[in-house]
């Protein structure tokens, strides 16, 4: 069983996690089609798509616990097979434990599972703990602990036998706000210190903040793969617009393309508020002036696009 | 750090399963409340017949020598016997329909059922064996030495003719208390298992735990760890009532004894593992507790059937448990009542034992693909053809397979 070093090191410049063309099947179904994604060795990449893209069953692939039909997973440029896997550390979207175990029994076996010796696991088990707020809870089953708390086991079962990859499923849900510093900082030091971290997350935000690169997931294929800037980048700029009236954004687009500004992208969104891309703020200002006399215009803001801006535009394409 | 060996992992479920069920209190408690249990049932017979009684046939010419020498020994040895003058032939019917104990036909030849009760054998020996040395002064005139000799070296040969006699309802009866030990460990270790399995579906550890280990690694894991601690608490209350037993006297220790507490063990080992295994499959096809009764009821039938047909086993010639003892399913709880009601060689157990070995290795490695490949489904209960077949969204081939 290996073991990351605790001392920070610049991590080196592998290929990390790599998955080429992954497909899955269900009888006659496929689930996932030629899914490719990469997460470099000391990277954060965050895995996003809609409810039943196939973000969960592409970390199920990755683990080894639903089988590939297709392509190929390899870590470090070799196929993972069941030893490669149990240096992984994983967190299921159902979270799961026992219910009557301690937590720290639970923290122990865990790790031991993963290969760590009793007393190795034991240590582990108290730091991880302690490091997520657990340190008072140690003795108490999982059961008797609110939500929040039953999360905070979960992050520390993934990563009390230090992974040389973490696979996230939705890691921030049920965390308060506390929870999810803790964790983002955590992850960006696992990353610092050479670990591959795949994350799903429907909090955008976070992704944007933590995230070195997005894969986004639609229907079983990638769409988009690329560093957060270069997503950002792309979607170019945001003119947000508060109006009195309710065009809505469908008849605002038609009424901008009619108007000669095809390449402003209208974005879903409230009746009160519409938000499109821009590709500079000379087009924005050019689109202001046209529409302030359909919409009757509240305040406007343009600026840069966000993550969530990015992949309400490429999820729409 | 250690390496992650096959072996491992399974050991670390085992003892997480022991750790979990051991320290229940409920499972101490049942425990203390099963071993007196059966302490009661051994002891309490044998403190309700404190003055045992019984009827010695003998032949004419002996009746007022023995009904002498026996009603002095009696008194001594604080049992009650009446004896009965009767000839050979009738005698002989009787002591193998249990009309009388034993049969007194000549100062050498006393005629007893298979299994004579033990007290009564040393009474009649103390008892007849005087007269046989009194003859033998008659008849040979000898000196005061030579008699000494004679007195301290004669006694009565015993003839087994059939039948059963005392010591082999008390076999029988021990017999039917280890079924009864037998059939409720195999059931409730093996529903254990079942239980688990659903168990750790329904709160979703299991993904987790596949992530990590093999899901054949961790059915193992689980029938070992249940079956040893279940093995444990046989070991304490057989242990408890063969001490009680011993002491009460109702039980003596001999070669088919032993072989038949061997017997027993082997069939809880190799019992347990065949209904565990098969539970842990069908078990692995749902998600609720609540679907347990109906997916596990046709295995539960064939326990209760078992059942049944041990205590069949026990009345001799019955073609139906002949068979019954030979077949994997039935075969762990009707050897080890047959062996020590004697109605069983050993032979026979041992190849039924053979057979059951077999099945066993068979019946794993399907239960293992079953579980394997049927673990991580969730939702609506699952064939066991689609199981098989993966026809699943659950777990690869690649690490449900041993």
């Amino acid at each position: 069983m290996a073991e990351i070093d605790e001392a920070p090191s610049a991590p080196t410049p592998a290929e990390g996690l790599r998955l080429r063309d992954v497909g899955v099947r269900f009888g006659s179904q496929d689930i996932l089609r030629q899914v490719s994604l990469m997460v470099p060795t000391g990277h954060i990449t965050g895995l996003v798509g809609t409810n039943g893209a196939g973000k969960t069953t592409t970390m199920r692939a990755i683990l080894g616990v639903i089988a590939h039909t297709d392509g190929s997973i390899t870590w470090q440029g070799r196929d993972i097979d069941h030893h490669t896997t149990t240096s992984f550390g994983y967190m299921p979207e159902e979270r799961g434990l026992y219910p009557c175990m301690t937590v720290g029994d639970q923290l122990v076996y865990h790790a031991r599972l993963h290969g760590l010796t009793r007393a190795a696991a034991r240590n582990a088990a108290d730091e991880w703990g302690e490091r997520v707020g657990l340190g008072e809870v140690m003795h108490r089953s999982v059961e008797s602990l609110s939500l929040g708390n039953q999360q905070r086991v979960q992050v520390a079962v993934a990563l009390a036998h230090k992974p040389r990859v973490l696979v996230l499923d939705e890691p921030f849900s049920g965390l308060d706000p506390a929870g999810v510093d803790q964790l983002s900082n955590v992850l960006r030091e696992r990353a610092r210190l050479g670990v591959s971290v795949l994350l799903s997350s429907h909090q955008l935000q976070l992704v944007q903040s933590l995230c070195d690169s997005v894969t986004v997931i639609s229907k079983g294929t990638v769409v988009a793969d690329a560093t957060v800037h270069e997503l950002r980048t792309a979607a170019g700029r945001v003119l947000r617009v508060e109006t009195s009236s309710g065009l809505g954004s469908r008849r605002t687009a038609v009424a901008l393309r009619a108007m000669g500004f095809g390449a402003a992208k209208v974005l879903p969104g409230g009746n009160h508020e519409l938000t499109m891309t821009v590709t500079s703020g000379r087009q924005a200002l050019a689109v202001l002036r046209r529409l302030d006399p359909l919409l009757d215009i509240q305040d406007f803001r343009i600026e840069a696009a966000s993550l969530h801006d990015a992949l309400r535009g490429v999820l729409r394409q | 750090m250690t390496s992650h060996s096959t072996w491992g992992p399974i050991g670390l479920v085992a003892s997480r399963e022991v750790k979990e069920k051991g320290s229940d209190r409920k499972f101490l408690i049942a425990t203390a409340a099963l071993v007196m249990l059966v302490v009661g049932l051994v002891v309490a017979p044998a403190l309700m017949q404190r003055d045992p009684s019984y009827t010695v046939g003998v032949a004419p010419q002996l009746h007022d020598d023995v009904d002498e020498a026996l009603t002095h020994l009696e008194v001594r040895l604080a049992m009650s016997v009446s004896v009965q003058e009767l000839p050979q032939e009738e005698a002989r019917r009787q002591v193998i329909d249990g009309g009388i104990d034993a049969y007194v036909a000549t100062s050498t030849q006393v005629l007893v059922p298979s299994h004579p009760d033990d007290a009564l054998v040393n009474m009649v020996q103390q008892g007849i064996g005087a007269l046989a040395v009194r003859e033998s002064l008659v008849r040979h005139n000898v000196d005061a030495a030579v008699a000494e000799k004679l007195l301290t070296g004669e006694s009565p040969q015993m003839e087994i003719v059939g039948g059963r006699g005392d010591d082999a309802a008390a076999r029988e009866a021990a017999a039917r208390i280890a079924v009864f030990i037998l059939f409720g460990q195999i059931a409730t270790y093996a529903f254990w298992v079942a239980s688990g399995v659903v168990e750790e579906k329904s709160t979703r550890v299991v993904e987790l735990i596949v992530s990590a280990i093999r899901p054949w690694q961790l059915l193992i894991g689980k029938i070992a760890g249940l079956g040893l601690l279940g093995l444990a608490q046989l070991l304490v209350i057989g242990t408890a009532g063969l001490v009680a037993a011993v002491a009460v006297g109702s039980i003596h220790w001999d070669l088919n004894l032993v072989a038949a507490l061997a017997v027993s063990l082997m069939a809880y080992a190799l019992g347990f593992v065949f209904y565990a295994s098969l539970y842990a499959a069908a078990a692995s096809t749902i998600s609720r507790q609540e679907e347990l009764g109906s997916v596990t009821g046709v295995i539960q039938g064939m326990l209760m059937g078992s059942l049944v047909l041990s205590f069949l086993a026990l009345e001799p010639g019955s073609a139906t448990t002949r068979v019954a003892s030979w077949l994997p399913m039935t075969s762990p709880l009707l050897a080890p009542p047959q062996l020590l009601a004697g109605e069983a060689s050993l032979a026979s157990v041992l190849g039924a034992t053979v057979v059951l070995m077999a099945c066993v290795a068979a019946v794993i490695p399907v239960a293992a693909r079953l579980y394997g490949h049927a673990v991580l489904h969730t939702g609506a209960r699952l064939s066991l053809r689609a199981a098989w077949h993966n026809r699943t969204d659950s777990v690869s081939a690649m690490r449900g397979q041993p």
